[in-house]
């Protein structure tokens, strides 16, 4: 006790213990200590006399008489419980979210140039060029027939930027085999040239300047459209010669080469699956039935 | 049949013995929801909530007090009517407005003056009430309103005793201060003769 005032230690201490003190909850040698204090300390005393004071008077507060009976019936347990369309939808978007997390986990895996989110940018310019030569080549190996250069022109156009870095990224026998069977028709021109040009090794081919829509894929859509369009200039070698079948094995032979030259992300890159469209769709799917559950629970509470 | 007769024939799926046991905590259960919320169709609400969770979570039950496992349940309603008011506020609190509505009516006579200063407090300790947090609210409700044992406490609230402990020292403290803010403690005899003796 300095000047006779206690230390400010002393009493919080003692306040802390006030409750338990109230309700007997100490230990004998505890309670002894807050007799003492209480006993040499007015302040404390008197907060210890108003915080029973204050206990009785909750204590003392009325009892609220039940407006009603709480019964449960049948029927007030359906009425209550949400409806099973509540929980469909929130089990759906809960669903949905853990394949989106699987999707994502898998682009992720599957390494940054096949993570479908990181390529978000370059997808609007190189994937559906790459995609519409695909289809092309697909289309054109299911007829099986050198179709008149006439139908194949209109798409010319989003091929011939890509075949470049194709022929450069392809194998040194693909673009020989191009070239010798020649180009002579204007459509397939960009596509002969590109083949003629000379081999570039692999890793060279995203430096070359091929064009805007490479140029914004980037790398990992250069290889790609390189990957997809490699058919293509075989396919339209081999239209030109009329031998779509040895196109075809030249392709799969290109793409042997090119997985033999350690390039798997090319494979990769191939993308069976969408899955960039597939997490936006899941996605949606998601939000629509978070919002859809959120409606009904608010509708039902 | 008694208490655990009347849990094992609900475990069962029987709703007329699961109703015997609403009719016997109902009580507790509605006061403790309207300390909670003060405001008697809320609570009311959670009450009834509170009793269907139970009804339909009553198969996990696996002994120990039903009692508090009950108010275990109640707690987390009023917790989500809480939350809900959060974002829907209401206007105003029951005991602030209607006082004596939905009260027992008190064992003596008292005089309109004494009638108006057990109102006054009852007015203070609900709007006190209202100023704690959600978690020592609850322990201040079950201990010094419900009297439940800290062991109960814990049990309702899913907290640890120390926990118990130290928030309903905390909650007292905040209520004493809350009191004398108001004139409650400092009011002299006649009032603090006013609390002792009921309200």
């Amino acid at each position: 006790m300095i000047f006779g005032r206690r230390p400010i230690g002393e009493c919080e201490g003692s306040r802390l213990a006030f409750s338990a003190y109230i309700d007997r909850r100490l230990t004998d040698k505890q309670r002894r200590a807050i007799d003492a204090h209480i006993a040499d300390c007015a302040a404390c005393a008197e907060a210890l006399d108003g915080l029973r004071a204050t206990v009785t008077a909750l204590a003392s507060l009325p009892r609220v008489t039940v407006p009603r009976n709480f019964t449960i019936t049948a029927t007030g347990l359906a009425s209550r419980s949400f409806s099973p369309w509540y929980f469909a939808f929130r089990n759906a978007a809960a669903a949905m979210a853990a394949l989106l997390v699987l999707a994502m986990g898998l682009g992720y895996w599957s390494g940054p140039q096949a993570a479908p989110m990181s390529r978000l940018a370059g997808k609007s310019t190189a994937a559906p060029a790459s995609r519409a030569g695909a289809k092309q080549d697909s289309s054109a190996l299911s007829s099986q027939a050198p179709g008149p250069l006439a139908t194949t022109a209109p798409a010319a156009p989003p091929i011939a930027p890509q075949s470049a870095p194709l022929a450069a990224a392809a194998p040194p026998q693909t673009a020989p085999a191009a070239a010798q069977r020649g180009a002579p028709a204007p459509a397939a021109a960009p596509q002969a040239a590109a083949a003629q040009a000379p081999p570039v090794p692999a890793a060279t081919a995203p430096s070359v300047r091929i064009g805007p829509s490479a140029q914004q894929s980037g790398p990992a859509a250069s290889e790609s459209a390189a990957a997809d369009a490699e058919p293509s200039a075989a396919v339209a070698g081999a239209r030109q010669a009329g031998a779509v079948e040895t196109a075809i094995s030249r392709g799969a032979d290109a793409e042997g080469a090119t997985r033999e030259k350690g390039q798997s992300q090319v494979a990769a890159d191939v993308e069976p699956w969408p899955l960039l469209e597939i997490e936006l769709a899941l996605a949606a799917a998601v939000v629509v039935f978070a919002a859809l559950a959120l409606a009904i629970r608010r509708r039902s509470s | 049949m008694n208490e655990s007769e009347l849990i094992e024939a609900s475990q069962r799926g029987d709703v007329s013995a699961f109703n015997h046991l609403v009719l016997s905590y109902q009580d507790v259960v509605y006061n403790v929801c309207y300390r909670m919320l003060g405001n008697g169709e809320a609570a009311a609400d959670s009450a009834q909530d509170s009793f269907i969770s139970a009804y339909q979570a009553l198969r996990g039950f696996r002994g120990g007090s039903f009692k508090s496992w009950l108010l275990r349940i109640a707690t987390n309603a009023c917790y989500d009517q809480l939350r809900k008011q959060q974002r829907r506020p209401v206007t105003s609190l029951d005991v602030l407005e209607g006082e004596g509505d939905g009260f027992c009516a008190p064992s003596a006579d008292p005089s309109p003056e004494e009638l108006t200063l057990r109102r006054e407090l009852r007015q203070h300790l609900q709007r006190g009430l209202a100023t704690l947090p959600a978690e020592q609210r609850i322990v201040i409700i079950l201990s010094d309103i419900e009297g439940l044992t800290y062991e109960e406490i814990a049990q309702a609230t899913s907290a640890a005793l120390g926990t118990v402990k130290s928030r309903l020292s905390r909650a007292r403290e905040h209520m004493r201060q809350f009191l004398v803010q108001n004139g409650e403690l400092q009011a002299g005899q006649e009032r603090q003769h006013g609390v002792r003796g009921g309200i």
